[in-house]
């Protein structure tokens, strides 16, 4: 099932000669501060924002960027110059350093000067930011990596596991901060939604303490053991 | 009645003993039988118990059954049953216990429960509460519930993105993009906005999913491959966090799907049979970087065993052919012709799958059940005539099985060599899980991976290749298609300009592309530039594998439902009995029986009347050979201890020709090792027989015997030394010569014989009177001295001797020994012995002076009277008889 190229790129691929593709790079941080990078500096029609944006030609090589069909994460490598600027304040460390670049969007497009159009685009995010002296690099890493997100994540809790005032949280009110009991969870107005699990049937068997500890978010594992109550569940 | 039959062995997932905190919320797709986490355990003051059980994440469409303490509940009874199906608690409706299921309110039986529980939704959480009644019939004091459900509810889509439902599905596509967008897309989400029209997902988001692949995939799982299966369908539960690879992993295999991305579109893709969509030439790659191996090959897995619960029921009767009319749907009824004997009773719900004709398919609450080899149940639809198949109970779903499927040829490829000797099999074994699945399908997934992988598995075997090339980004084929439009899992033909030895279709398993700016930034520290140091155009790194298309096939190689007896629980309800052999009055049909020689030569007939016992029977008329029919459960038995046996039958005609019936035991000792009741005699196996003749007029009779002792050397109305459990038998000899031979049995009793009592069977005849006179006690027979009075007085003593004497009792003389007595005055006394036996011989004697103490003891035997005076000389009198007025041993022995 191929998938279908932009128009007229069929054509000027069979041509015998040609340019190399521009690298056009958006980036978009976690505060919402965009960023636009190419190895060919022009106005290009953006991505992630509407319109055309300046890039500047700050990429010095993006690539290579493996592909594979087995749920392993595709990923590249993105090296950008870190020479603009003064020196002490140059242009890519400053923007590291005013805005945090862990997981930031980025999206690489190999792009067609001559039908203005981009041949192939991966989307990824960006981690493993390593500033050196004369240059800043990268991992990009592909957005649907699945060796990042937990199936059947939630727990099974004596608390409200819902983030307050998300969607499923429901709550609306003025306060900026939720205990996660079921008392906030009244005053928050918002008790249909509490998800926890306020009671527990009585284990008479011995229960070891539970001594492990760290681990992440998974607490489904077999091999923990879930602390017991001392003390009834509502509040 | 029915639907009794055990869980056990069944795969529930969340099998949680007591409640537990901190665990996972469990996600669930398809079908699965759930046990849950039970938060809330309360028995009321009336001894009835509300239960609640978190089952998973929401929202779950529904129960499908729910056995009770191994009981089949009613689903539909409110004031039993709440399901609750995970939804959000709706804002403003506060938490007045009011729902009965179907919501998210908050559940009525809070109402039942102190105030110290606090009531909430559990929002976004199935579960389940229940209100149970006592229930003296539980297999245990814990409350069992188990219920088989329709898990989570998934968005559908058009080709075009546009939302076309929300609801259950088995299909694997769809809940592969439920699953991204649970834990990736959309992690956010109502359930509410979810099952409104249009969806709720956003054009940004549609715009990660590409459509025209998922619907393709959508269509390729639901494809009907014939008989109404569905090429793949897709059941699985994750009861502990699992990471989404790992998740995702296990949907895919089950439904021969991929998944990759590419320009921020994931792509859910079949992996199905294709055509080559470029053709790579010579002047397509970077001279050099060809290259064919196989280096993966010698450690790659060849033997893969599957692990997966049954989503059909086990095979517990197999359906009779067409032609013999092994289904047949007559005026909306349909009646089931099996090819030996079912296990089935009225009522009891039973799968029919695998016939010839798909429309007699589904789960029937049987209405009938006329013989042991056929059955009736209500089925709407058009007379027809079909067969073959199997069917088995709901009960027996989701057992836990096991497939292995081997690659011969690559395990023999890779075995062990030596000179002269033959190259063995080495085995690489991998372990996969495939959810809830069918026997079918399994095999098909097996096989699939096993020749993708491998090859195909035959002489001469030759195993896949593997390639790996540097693509120019640009090339175009001779058909004008360009290689960038290839996406991964895509078919490219290899020209013989690159190979003539392994010229044709390969997949494109990896690709990795290498922009020339990757290669311009010398010390970058960026990734490998391999392929690409040389030359300043882009080019793509392609893994390939050899595509061989006969993976894909839609005839599994094997499909074998595991054949099973019904684990009943406890026997349908019946009046409280002391017979040890239960069902031994056939009214549960074949339940505790079992047929040891094959033939079908008979029946568990039910509503028969005139049976001296009940209204069902057994009956035999071989086919074939003789007959023997055996009780399933081993009765423990206390060898010091008596027992009786009893049995009601009719020898329908005369034996003739050597043919005998009996009733018996089978013998075990405490292993449960069969033992042969006369020692070193195999035809001889049973004690306790009752060896049956026919009566006159062929009527119904009654036979019993009491099984009293042991020995090695036992007799047949004893225990062999070394039973510990006995088995009921049923055993109609003759071999061939039994064919026709007609008996019918309505009644099969064991039951144990109270310490220092008789059982009434032998004390009453058959109208219920006492049998003979010693079957009474002696102060209610009659008794005559055969001689004179026993009785005279020892000189001028107030002592008295009785000489030996006999009495004649309607069932015998018996004779007492000479002794004396001494009352201690003179006077006139009645003497009498104290024999509630009738044991006679030596027994002390005893005066009274009173008639009323004669009749103070069941055990009294009169002697006679005697008159004592102290001039000696006193005799006994009435004619020398104990007994005044002629010697009759009365209780008006004085005068």
């Amino acid at each position: 099932m191929p998938r279908t190229l932009p128009t007229g790129m069929q054509a000027e691929l069979s041509k015998h000669g040609g340019f190399v593709d521009t690298i056009l790079l958006d980036i978009q941080t976690s505060d919402g501060s965009t960023f636009f990078w190419t190895d060919v500096e022009g106005v290009y029609p953006t991505r992630i924002v509407a319109g055309t944006q300046f890039y500047l030609p700050w990429v010095k090589s993006a690539g290579p960027f493996k592909r594979t069909r087995d749920l392993s994460t595709d990923s590249g490598d993105l090296v950008l110059q870190n020479l603009s600027g003064n020196t002490i304040d140059r242009d890519v460390a400053s923007a590291l350093k005013n805005h945090e670049f862990e997981g930031a969007l980025a999206v690489v497009r190999f792009w067609s000067p001559l039908i203005a159009a981009a041949r192939d685009e991966l989307h990824m995010t960006l981690s493993e930011q390593n500033p050196r002296e004369d240059e800043v690099s990268f991992r990009m890493l592909q957005l649907f990596d699945t060796s990042q997100y937990d199936v059947a994540g939630d727990v099974q809790d004596e608390i409200c596991t819902w983030r307050y005032k998300s969607p499923q949280c429901g709550a609306t009110d003025s306060a900026t901060s939720c205990t996660k009991f079921f008392s906030d969870c009244v005053v928050h107005g918002a008790v249909e939604r509490f998800n926890a699990i306020v009671t527990i049937v009585p284990n008479v068997a011995v229960t070891t303490p539970p001594t492990q500890f760290g681990g992440g978010g998974n607490r489904g594992g077999s091999d923990r053991i879930p602390p017991r109550l001392l003390r009834p569940l509502v509040r | 009645m029915g639907s009794v039959a055990l869980l056990q062995g069944s795969a529930a997932f969340s099998q949680i003993a007591n409640a537990q905190l901190g665990i996972a919320l469990p996600l669930a797709y398809g079908y699965n039988r759930v046990r849950g986490n039970n938060v809330l355990l309360q028995q009321l003051t009336d001894k009835s118990t509300v239960a609640f059980y978190i089952y998973g994440e929401g929202e779950w469409d529904g129960l499908e059954r729910l056995w009770l303490n191994r009981k089949l509940a009613n689903i539909a009874d409110t004031t039993v049953v709440h399901f609750h199906p995970g939804i959000d608690g709706v804002l403003g409706r506060g938490l007045n216990p009011t729902s009965v299921g179907g919501d998210q309110g908050v559940d009525q039986f809070f109402s039942l429960l102190p105030s110290n529980f606090q009531r909430v939704t559990f929002s976004r959480k199935a579960y389940l509460a229940v209100h149970v009644q006592p229930d003296p019939a539980a297999p245990s004091a814990t409350l069992d519930v188990v219920a088989d459900c329709r898990c989570c509810k998934v968005r559908q889509f058009d080709v075009n993105g546009n939302q076309t439902a929300y609801g259950f599905s088995t299909n694997g596509a769809w809940q592969v993009l439920d699953l991204i967008l649970r834990t990736v897309l959309k992690p956010d989400w109502l359930p509410s906005a979810a099952a409104a029209a249009g969806g709720d997902l956003t054009a940004d988001e549609k715009a990660r999913i590409d459509f025209t692949s998922l619907l393709d995939s959508v269509a390729w799982c639901d494809f009907n491959i014939g008989n109404g299966i569905k090429r793949f369908e897709s059941s699985v539960a994750f009861p502990s966090s699992v990471k989404l690879q790992q998740a995702l992993a296990q949907l895919l295999t089950m439904s021969q799907l991929f998944v990759h991305e590419a320009a921020g579109r994931i792509f859910i893709r079949a992996d199905k049979p294709r055509v080559s969509t470029f053709i790579l030439t010579a002047d397509h790659i970077v001279p050099g970087t060809g290259n064919f191996d196989k280096i993966d090959l010698h450690g790659t897995t060849n033997r893969i065993i599957a692990s997966y619960n049954d989503l059909n029921p086990m095979d517990q009767a197999d359906i009779d052919t067409t032609a013999n009319n092994g289904l047949v749907r007559n005026a909306g009824v349909v009646t089931v012709k099996t090819k030996g004997q079912h296990p089935f009773l009225q009522n009891d719900n039973v799968q029919i799958l695998n016939c010839d004709d798909p429309s007699f398919t589904g789960v029937f609450t049987l209405s009938s059940v006329p013989t042991s080899i056929s059955f009736t149940f209500a089925q709407p639809g058009a007379n027809a005539t079909s067969g073959n198949g199997y069917c088995g109970m709901p009960e027996s779903r989701f057992i836990g099985r096991s497939t292995t499927v081997d690659h011969e040829k690559h395990q023999n490829a890779i075995g062990q060599r030596g000179l002269r000797l033959n190259a063995a099999f080495r085995r690489v074994p991998l372990n996969i899980t495939l959810g809830n699945n069918t026997s079918e399908r399994t095999f098909r997934i097996l096989n699939f991976l096993k020749i993708r992988n491998l090859g195909v598995d035959a002489s001469p075997y030759n195993a896949p290749w593997t390639a790996q090339f540097t693509i120019y980004w640009d090339a175009v084929d001779s058909q004008g298609r360009s290689f960038a439009e290839q996406l991964l899992g895509d078919v490219l033909t290899i020209d013989r300009s690159i190979s003539e030895e392994f010229a044709g279709d390969y997949e494109i398993l990896d690709a990795t592309i290498n922009h020339p700016s990757s290669s311009s930034s010398g010390g970058s520290g960026g990734g490998s530039n391999s392929g690409s140091s040389s030359i300043n155009v882009a080019t793509v790194e392609v893994k390939l594998l050899q595509f061989i298309p006969s993976a894909f096939s839609d005839v599994s190689v094997g499909n074998a439902p595991l054949a099973s007896s019904i684990v009943r629980g406890d026997l349908p309800l019946s009046l409280p009995t002391d017979n040890l052999i239960r069902n031994g009055d056939f009214e549960q049909g074949m339940g505790n029986w079992q047929s040891l020689i094959p033939n079908l030569g008979f029946q568990i007939r039910h509503g028969i009347p005139g049976l001296p016992r009940g209204s069902s029977e057994l009956m035999v008329n071989p086919t074939s050979q003789g007959f023997q029919f055996q009780g399933v459960e081993l009765i423990p038995v206390d060898i010091n201890k008596v027992y009786l046996m009893e049995c009601w039958l009719r020898i329908v005609a005369p034996l003739t020709g050597g043919i005998r019936f009996f009733c018996g035991l089978q013998e075990y000792d405490l292993n449960k090792n069969q033992v042969f009741h006369f020692p070193g005699n195999a035809f001889a196996m049973w004690c306790s027989f009752v060896l049956a003749a026919s009566t006159v007029g062929n009527t119904w009779q009654f036979s019993s015997v009491e099984i009293s002792g042991s020995s090695t050397s036992p007799s047949t109305t004893q225990f062999n030394a070394a039973a510990a459990y006995v088995s009921a038998a049923i055993f109609l000899s003759g071999d061939a010569a039994g064919v026709g031979q007609q008996v019918e049995m309505c009644g099969f009793r064991l039951s144990e014989v109270a310490a220092g009592s008789r059982r009434a069977i032998t004390g009453l005849n058959g109208v219920g009177q006492i049998i003979n006179t010693f079957k009474s006690n002696p102060v209610n027979s009659n008794g005559a001295p055969t001689g004179p009075n026993p009785l005279t007085q020892v000189g001028t003593s107030t002592a008295i001797a009785v000489a030996s004497n006999a009495i004649q009792f309607g069932a015998g003389v018996v004779a007492y020994n000479s002794g004396s007595l001494n009352p201690g005055s003179y006077g006139t006394f009645a003497v009498y012995a104290i024999d509630p036996t009738y044991a006679g011989g030596s027994q002390p004697f005893f005066a009274t002076p009173s008639n009323q103490v004669l009749s103070s003891n069941d055990g009294i035997v009169p002697m006679g009277v005697i008159t004592t005076v102290s001039s000696g000389g006193g005799a006994g009198t009435g004619g020398g008889t104990g007994a005044a007025g002629g010697g009759s041993v009365s209780r008006t022995l004085l005068r």
